[in-house]
Order: structure tokens, then C-alpha cells, then sequence
């Protein structure tokens, strides 16, 4: 209640501002808070994953057709960036673009196949596709590489060919990558293509009632939602300097950059960032201590946190603040504080 | 070579007959609750588990355990569906949307768990059960492993009395009237909370059993769900979603496109061939390949 009519308080509850903060902030963490380069790569893995989340969002999270295979376009980033590279000595700004065009291709190829008929196909069609381009990559060898995965040459820096000796200078890549993502998602969101969207979620039959063209506009959103994808395996590719089949289109990709989602808030603008910052590093951190655990025990722990969170909450932690009303709503007025304040109502939501 | 094809034929229809089994316990779930179970691939890796470590412990068969397989799965399937599919029903406000969202995203999370779980508990290195119906028939120069045949038969005779029981029982009758039209069976007096525990309950029996019988010749490792799990979504839509007949004679199809696959194209390719036949279906029959037919079940 302090600070209501506060202008910074306003200015931060307003989308714009408070992005415009987040990003200040989030740009000002190597000068204060990254100090060793465990950190910063977590930082920037982050960044990259929250941004094909963000673009997961618009066809998923507001257009409600649920993908299990956003891996495909980070794959497919991945893969034209990287052969490019390394196979044909092309300019990896080139491969990027490529990398994008095949995605969009893909994606509306995808789509008109599958966004026709009801969203439990597309869902299944995603997963299962994401899969067949991890079995082609891995069998068609001497194109991609096979099993073995494409290494970058290692270029030492070179800014015209996205090498960088400095990895801070990908940190401050990927972070304009979920800048844009997030700019693109706040625009998806606010124009006419983003309510269209949302009325499909919603109620397809109403939304075509009301004459919204379902097939156009689901395919719109899945070809803008596969940019962000594909952008950020570039982004990955040239940072790690290494890919594989696995990791560019196995299940554990394809199923993160949707539970990231899910985690933080599918459908809401600050869901992917919030679950992004959760998971990616929960991972990371889990993933270097390794050696101390059994093979095994990192998922376990991750798949435990995305149960308890989907459990106390399966719209995403984004929800638990809509609940604190419901909760004063639903206790007796004997029981109920005449004016609780907002963190004490947050509490109170998140225990339930 | 038309012995090949033959061989290649039969061996596609008993596996399939596994696939089958596993699937229309899919189908099951998905026609009641609306929502693909995730997880559905790791509960025949943990069928098959049980059988191997029911056989390498007690010296119990695989035939004889699928009794405490099926049991076990049975109770499995009912705690899970209690405690973590049922959870986003009880949220105050919720859309069905967000709950069946929120069920998906559990079950991909309690796959990932059951998988990861049983590879921190057991190691990566794939275990099978040895020397339990080793012999072979020899049928006018066609190859048939006991092993298969038996499992194949099981789950033909496992899959009859699931029919049946869907036919001819109450419950089965409930469950069918609830996959046709939730409000309406609701209005005539079935409980749909009881359906929905009942058939998830049922659909993970189906799957641990299939798993306990293709624990006989096939090896598993923690991580078998994932193949097992893309299996069952292209059976299902190709038997048509909710389908359970349609899935088993999918699953059939589905073991013979993969068996040709692999012997034919390539072993490492016979997925993307199950992918393709995927996409044809969507395209050209997305409501099944028996929907022609009144679709039973």
C-alpha cells in the first residue's frame, strides 16, 4: 500500500517500465555480481534458453497449441549456423539468417500439416518430429556429423565471423537476443494477431464464430515463435562451439524450453523470464557438481522442483499472485485481516 | 526374399501386439481425461524392470511375475493419478485448459523422474532376463522365437479381457459412456472422479504388463521409455485418439512399418519411418484408421 501512487512504484507495475528496469539491471550484473566465469556462463545460458522460451510463448503460452518440439528451430539454428561454419567456411552471420529462414519454412510446413485439426495433434506432431530430426542428423553423417556432434573452428576473435575471445561479449549477445524476444512477445501480445490468439486458446469455435481465420492465425504465431528458436541455437552454437544430435533436438531440449514456460507462467509475458531464471541455473548448478552424485541425480532434482511447483500451482508461479485474493476471498471473514498486506497475501497464496 | 519379408512381417506382428497393449492403455487414459500421459513410456520401462528384478532376485518368470507386475502397476497408476493428476482439478478458479496443461506438464515431469530415478538407482547398463524361453520354431523356413510368440499371445489374451471387461462390465460401460460424453454420464449418475481413477489406474496396469512380457527379449535400460513413449503417440492417433481397438490394431501396423524400416531402409531409421506413416495419417485420416467403422470404446 506505501508506495501505490509512488511514481517509481507505477513506472515499475507498468510493462514497459519494469522491463526497462529488469534490463538495466540485468545488463549492470557483471560489474557487481558475475565474478567467475562459472557464473557468467550460467548467466548467459540463461539468457539463450529464456529466449526460445519467449518465442515458445506466442504460439503456446497465448495461442494455447501446446509444443513439445520448439527444439526443432533451435536445432535447426543451431545446425545451418554451425555447418555453415564448419563444413562449408561460410560466414556464421549467414548461417544465423539460414538458420531462421529454414526455421520458418519448417514451421509453417509443420503447421499446415498439424494446426488444422485439434491442439493434442500438434502437440504430439512437435514432439514426435523433433525426435526424427535428432535419429536424421544422427544418420546422415557425413552431412551433419553424426552422433558425434560438429565442433567450431576455433577462430580466437574474430567479431566478423561471431567469434569473441571475450565471452562477456556473449552474455551481452544473448541478452539482447531475450531483449528481443521479450519486445517481440510484448508486441505479439498487444496487437490484433496476439487477441486472436488468445480467443483461440480460449475457445476456437467462439473465436471462429467471431471470425477469426484459427488456421491463419495459429500458423502466424507458430512461424513468429520459431525465430526466437532459431536465434537462440545460433547464439548457442557459436557461444558452446559445439553441437550434437542430442543436444540440439533431443527430448530433454524439447521438454525444457515448454517446462520453462510452464514453470514460470505459460501465457504471461514474464513466464519464460521467471522460469528461465530458475531452472536454467537449478540445472547448471547441478549439472557441474556431477561427478559428486550419481549419473541420474541432477533430474531427479529437477524434475522433483517442477513437480512441487506444477503441483502447489500448474498455471506457473506467475499465478501465485493472482491467488492471494482468492485465498482472503475464500477464508471467513473472521479469519480474514480487514486489509492484509501484499506480502503477507503472497505467503498465504503460496503455502496453499 | 519373400522369406525376409515374411520374417520381417511376423516379427513386426508380435512385437506389435506389445505395442498394442501398452497403447490402448494410452488411448484409455486419453479418452477419459483429455490428457497424454508423459509418463507413459517410463511405466513400461518400470514393467519391465519389475520383471527383471522379480526374475534376477527371487527367480520368479517373467510369466509368473506379471501377477506382482500387473498388481503393482495397478496401485501405481491409482497413487499417481491421486496425488498428481487429479491436483489441478482441486485448484479454485482454474480453466480445464490450465488443469489439462497442468496434468501434462506433471506427467512429462513424473517421466523424467522415473526415468532419471531408476538410472541413479540401477546404472545405465542394460539388464534383461536370461535363459527363460529360449527356444525357436521353425515354420517353413520363418523364424519365431518363443519368447516373442508367448509375449505376443499374452497381450492378445490380456487385451480380449480388456475388451471384454469394457463391453460387458459396469465400470467398463461407465468408462465408455464418460469417453462419449463426459456431462451426459455425469447426468446419468457415473462418478466421473471414479472413471478417472479407474481407467488411469487400468491404462498403467496395461502398460506395466506389456512391459513385464517384452522384458523376456528385450533388454532395458533406464532410458527405454523415450522410444516406447513415441511409439504409443503414433499408435494412438493412428487408432484414432480415445480408440482402444484402434490402438491395438495400430500397434500392429506400427510394429510391421518399423520391422520394414529397419530391414529395408536401415535399423538406426526405423522411427522415421514410423514418423512418416505419422504424417500421412494426420494428413489423410487424423480421426483414425478404423474410424470408418463406429469406433467402439
Amino acid at each position: 500500500m506505501i508506495g501505490r501512487d509512488h511514481r517509481i512504484a507505477r513506472t515499475a507495475r507498468s510493462t514497459g517500465g519494469l522491463s526497462v528496469l529488469v534490463l538495466v539491471l540485468v545488463a549492470s550484473l557483471p560489474l557487481w555480481f558475475i565474478q567467475t566465469y562459472f557464473v557468467l556462463s550460467v548467466a548467459t545460458l540463461t539468457l539463450i534458453f529464456m529466449a526460445a522460451s519467449l518465442g515458445w510463448n506466442v504460439i503456446s503460452g497465448f495461442g494455447g497449441q501446446i509444443s513439445f518440439g520448439h527444439s526443432i528451430f533451435f536445432g535447426l539454428g543451431a545446425y545451418s549456423s554451425a555447418l555453415l561454419q564448419a563444413a562449408y567456411g561460410g560466414n556464421a552471420y549467414v548461417g544465423l539468417l539460414f538458420g531462421v529462414v529454414l526455421a520458418v519454412v519448417v514451421a509453417l510446413l509443420l503447421g499446415a500439416v498439424t494446426l488444422r485439426l485439434r491442439g493434442i495433434y500438434f502437440s504430439l506432431a512437435t514432439f514426435a518430429l523433433t525426435l526424427v530430426f535428432a535419429i536424421l542428423t544422427g544418420h546422415y553423417e557425413q552431412f551433419t556429423g553424426g552422433e558425434v556432434g560438429l565442433t567450431l573452428p576455433l577462430l580466437g576473435d574474430d567479431p566478423g565471423s561471431f567469434a569473441f575471445s571475450d565471452k562477456l561479449v556473449f552474455y551481452y549477445i544473448a541478452l539482447v537476443l531475450a531483449a528481443l524476444a521479450f519486445a517481440g512477445g510484448w508486441l505479439v501480445q498487444r496487437s490484433r494477431l496476439g487477441l486472436q490468439l488468445r480467443a483461440v486458446a480460449v475457445d476456437q469455435e467462439a473465436a471462429q464464430a467471431c471470425g477469426v481465420l484459427a488456421f491463419r492465425v495459429k500458423l502466424a504465431g507458430l512461424a513468429i515463435s520459431a525465430v526466437p528458436g532459431a536465434l537462440a541455437g545460433s547464439v548457442y552454437v557459436q557461444y558452446i562451439g559445439f553441437i550434437d544430435p542430442d543436444s540440439a533436438f533431443g527430448a530433454a531440449l524439447a521438454t525444457q524450453i515448454a517446462v520453462i514456460a510452464f514453470v514460470g507462467g505459460a501465457g504471461r509475458l514474464w513466464g519464460p523470464v521467471i522460469g528461465a531464471v530458475l531452472l536454467v541455473p537449478l540445472q547448471q548448478l547441478l549439472n557441474s557438481q556431477l561427478s559428486a552424485y550419481p549419473a541420474g541425480f541432477n533430474l531427479v532434482v529437477y524434475a522433483l522442483v517442477v513437480l512441487v511447483i506444477l503441483w502447489v500451482e500448474p498455471r506457473g508461479l506467475m499465478s501465485l499472485r493472482r491467488r492471494a485474493p482468492q485465498v482472503r476471498l475464500t477464508a471467513p471473514p473472521s479469519a480474514a485481516a480487514p486489509q492484509p498486506t501484499g506480502a503477507a497475501a503472497t505467503r498465504e497464496g503460496s503455502a496453499g | 526374399m519373400v522369406t525376409t519379408l515374411v520374417q520381417t512381417l511376423v516379427s513386426g506382428i508380435l512385437v506389435g501386439g506389445l505395442y498394442g497393449l501398452f497403447s490402448s492403455g494410452l488411448t484409455l487414459i486419453f479418452g477419459i481425461t483429455r490428457v497424454i500421459n508423459f509418463a507413459h513410456g517410463d511405466f513400461v520401462t518400470l514393467g519391465m524392470f519389475g520383471a527383471v528384478l522379480l526374475f534376477t532376485w527371487f527367480g520368479l518368470s517373467p510369466l509368473l511375475g506379471i501377477v506382482p507386475v500387473a498388481i503393482g502397476s495397478l496401485l501405481l497408476g491409482a497413487i499417481v493419478h491421486r496425488v498428481i493428476v487429479r491436483r489441478t482439478l482441486s485448484i479454485t478458479g482454474i480453466s480445464a485448459v490450465d488443469a489439462q496443461h497442468g496434468q501434462l506438464v506433471l506427467t512429462l515431469a513424473v517421466s523424467i523422474l522415473i526415468s532419471n530415478g531408476l538410472l541413479m538407482l540401477f546404472g545405465p547398463a542394460p539388464r534383461a532376463v536370461q535363459d527363460v524361453l529360449t527356444g525357436v520354431y521353425d515354420v517353413f523356413g520363418v523364424f519365431i522365437a518363443q519368447a516373442r510368440l508367448v509375449s505376443f499371445l499374452i497381450a492378445l489374451v490380456v487385451f480380449l479381457i480388456l475388451y471384454h471387461a469394457l463391453q460387458r462390465t459396469l465400470y467398463g460401460k461407465a468408462i465408455r459412456a464418460t469417453v462419449d460424453d463426459r456431462d451426459m454420464a455425469a447426468m446419468v449418475g457415473i462418478d466421473p472422479d471414479r472413471v478417472y481413477a479407474v481407467s488411469f489406474s487400468v491404462g498403467i496396469m496395461l502398460t506395466g504388463v506389456a512391459g513385464c512380457v517384452l522384458a523376456t527379449y528385450y533388454p532395458v535400460t533406464p532410458t527405454t521409455g523415450g522410444s516406447f513413449l513415441i511409439i504409443a503417440f503414433v499408435t494412438v492417433v493412428m487408432g484414432g485418439l480415445g480408440n482402444v481397438v484402434g490402438a491395438f490394431v495400430a500397434g500392429l501396423l506400427v510394429g510391421v512399418i518399423q520391422q520394414l524400416t529397419a530391414i529395408y531402409v536401415a535399423v538406426d531409421l526405423q522411427d522415421v519411418g514410423l514418423f512418416l506413416a505419422f504424417v500421412l495419417v494426420l494428413v489423410f485420416r487424423p480421426q483414425g484408421i478404423l474410424a470408418g467403422r463406429r469406433a467402439h470404446a
